[in-house]
Parts: C-alpha cells; sequence; structure tokens
C-alpha cells in the first residue's frame, strides 16, 4: 500500500485529510506524523501538520518491518515496506528511514506526490473535473476556476443546473465532496475548495440569513428556543454568522452529524 | 449508446475515475432490473477502500450524484461497489 502525505493548519486537520484520502478510518491506517505545529502565543499554532500515511497491510508485518520506523539508519534494502511472506527475519536493524520518500520504493514516486501541487496545476484539475461532469450530464456550459491562495479555489458551472444543485443543494455538496477527494488524491495541495452552479452558494447563504434572522425572531418574542432542521456544518455555519452580532440570542449546536442541527436561544435579560 | 442509463453510466464512469488510483481498472457493469437499473462498479482491490471512503462517504456523494443523472434518464439507478 502506498504511503500518502498531507498537510494542514492543525494534526487532527492533517490526519483526518491523509483518512479521507485513503478512505478508511483510522484503526485500519498507519499514521507517522512528520511535523506538528507549535504553540505560539494565545494558543495561536505555527507552521503547518504533516502526518504521512497508509492503509495498513493486511498480513502481520515482520520484525524487519515493524522496527523500520524506530530506525532512521539507512539501508540497501529500500522495499523494507512490503512485507515479505513468511519471513521471519530475526534481521536486527534494517529498515528504510521513512522520512526520506527517496527510500520508498514500492510505488513509483509519481503515486505520492506532495501535497504543495501549485495552484494553477490544482486549477486546472477542477477545471478539467467539471467539465468532464458536465459533459457527462450531457451540459454544454462555462466552466469557470475563481479564488486564490487565501480565499480556495471556487470551480463553477455559470448557469442554472438545478439537477446539479438537487434539493437543499445535496446534489451539489455531494459533487463538492467528490471533487475534493479526487483533488486531494491527484494534485495534493492545502488550498480549500468549492464547487458552485449558477450561483447557488451566494443565493442559498442569502436564505440560510433571512431564514436566521427570522428564527431569531421567534425566539426573542416567543421567549422559546428554537430549532433548526438538520443541516450541513457549511450552512450551520451561515446561521451562527447571521446571528453573532444579535446580543438577543445566542446560537449552538446540537445533535450528531449528519442530523446536528442549530438551535437559537433567546438570552434573558434580566 | 444503447444503455438504459447513458447519463448514468457516464457520469458514474468520471467520477470513479477520478478518485482512484488506478483508472484504467475502474468496470461498470450495467444490468437491468425492471424499473431499476442496477450498475456495478468494480474497481482495484487497493482503490476500493478510496471508492468507499471513510464511513461511505464517497460512496454515498457518488450515489447522489448518479441518481441525480438517473433522473435525466428516467430511470433509477442503484449502485453497488464490488470487489
Amino acid at each position: 500500500m502506498t504511503w500518502i502525505t498531507t498537510t494542514a493548519k492543525s494534526l487532527p486537520e492533517a490526519i483526518d485529510l491523509a483518512l479521507d484520502n485513503l478512505g478508511v478510518d483510522e484503526s485500519e491506517a498507519e499514521i507517522v506524523v512528520v511535523e506538528e505545529p507549535k504553540q505560539g502565543f494565545f494558543g495561536r499554532a505555527k507552521g503547518i501538520a504533516k502526518v504521512e500515511a497508509r492503509v495498513k497491510p493486511k498480513q502481520v508485518r515482520n520484525k524487519q518491518d515493524r522496527k523500520r520506523r524506530q530506525n532512521n539508519r539507512p539501508s540497501n534494502k529500500n522495499s523494507g515496506l512490503k512485507p515479505q511472506k513468511g519471513a521471519k527475519s530475526n534481521a536486527p536493524k534494517p529498515a528504510s528511514p521513512r522520512k526520506n520518500p527517496k527510500q520508498r520504493q514500492d510505488k513509483p514516486a509519481a503515486d505520492r506526490p506532495a501535497p504543495d501541487t501549485p495552484i494553477e496545476e490544482v486549477s486546472d484539475f477542477l477545471k478539467q473535473y467539471m467539465v468532464g461532469l458536465s459533459e457527462a450530464f450531457g451540459i454544454d456550459d462555462n466552466v469557470a476556476v475563481k479564488g486564490d491562495a487565501e480565499a480556495g479555489l471556487t470551480v463553477s458551472l455559470e448557469g442554472q443546473h438545478g439537477l446539479l444543485v438537487g434539493q437543499k443543494g445535496r446534489t451539489l455538496n455531494a459533487i463538492q465532496e467528490l471533487v475534493r477527494v479526487s483533488t486531494q488524491r491527484s494534485k495534493p495541495s492545502e488550498y480549500r475548495i468549492y464547487v458552485d452552479v449558477g450561483g447557488y452558494r451566494e443565493k442559498r447563504r442569502e436564505a440560510l440569513s433571512k431564514f436566521a434572522l427570522d428564527a431569531a425572531e421567534k425566539a426573542k418574542a416567543e421567549g422559546i428556543e428554537v430549532v433548526l432542521d438538520p443541516m450541513p456544518s457549511a450552512d450551520r455555519k451561515v446561521i451562527h454568522d447571521a446571528l453573532n452580532d444579535d446580543p438577543e440570542v445566542e446560537t449552538r449546536s446540537a445533535g450528531v452529524e449528519p442530523r446536528r442541527k442549530v438551535v437559537v436561544v433567546p438570552v434573558e435579560n434580566n | 449508446m444503447s444503455s438504459p442509463a447513458p447519463t448514468a453510466e457516464s457520469v458514474l464512469t468520471h467520477l470513479c475515475k477520478s478518485v482512484v488510483t488506478e483508472p484504467e481498472s475502474v468496470s461498470i457493469d450495467v444490468v437491468e432490473d425492471g424499473e431499476l437499473v442496477r450498475m456495478n462498479v468494480s474497481v482495484a482491490p487497493d482503490d476500493m477502500g478510496r471508492i468507499i471512503g471513510r464511513r461511505g462517504r464517497v460512496a454515498s456523494a457518488i450515489r447522489t450524484v448518479v441518481n441525480a443523472a438517473a433522473s435525466k434518464d428516467g430511470v433509477s439507478a442503484k449502485v453497488e461497489f464490488v470487489e
């Protein structure tokens, strides 16, 4: 199994990304922390988190292999990653140092790109992905990629295509999820990636904000907690943000994904 | 194409090939079953985890998008990932 490298702002995020990438749960993966962000002042982390991970091989690895990680001595045996069947070797200190990617020869290097793909390449990949998808759907429309390293990249179809948006954006969110996973696998980078169709994201944000204000009015007028419908985290954030400035209500999330929902709570003012 | 669900099939192909590391090993078997079009996807063994995803997230996203495509074909699609 191939080792992959992911980076993120925090360790849990980097691990999450790696697990998403491999498509397995933490229990099935082997994770090596390469770099951890240092704690700066006021809890601000400096630097990035970097992990290397792979799917745990099903066979029990031999001793040689298990020692691999504790040992940084270079070795002439560069295929040390593949457990050799039946090789119950007691060889004392073999191991290829994992931190040197050149030593990992179990798959061609091209399979393990570093997570620093240039933004243009990520952008091209997004464009190709969306062009391919819209062609598959039989849709003829312009695909645009906008954004930068700071804001993240948004790949969008210009026209209105309700089929690609789905109820409450469900199809669009599924597409976004797949675009993210595919991009992370072939063009790994730290850029945030979004998918939009016909300006749906902005319209959704407006509708949600309005909805949030209505819920806040109701909570205040009736003095009750208003529980909203379950929605994805991006949508919940819009709600929290929309009511952030209102001192008369507080918002919190309750429940477990994918049925997590926002609760709008009136603040007692006496 | 004589597929009972040409849109769903080409969308499924695109999604699967983009997410695996061995796109040439992706094959899709389409079987008509009354109102339902069954699509059985097989991928390289190493890609099985990738196509299913953690807690089935990738597989369920693929099903969501393929269902939308299938509605354009006027059918219901059922996507299964087989070894």
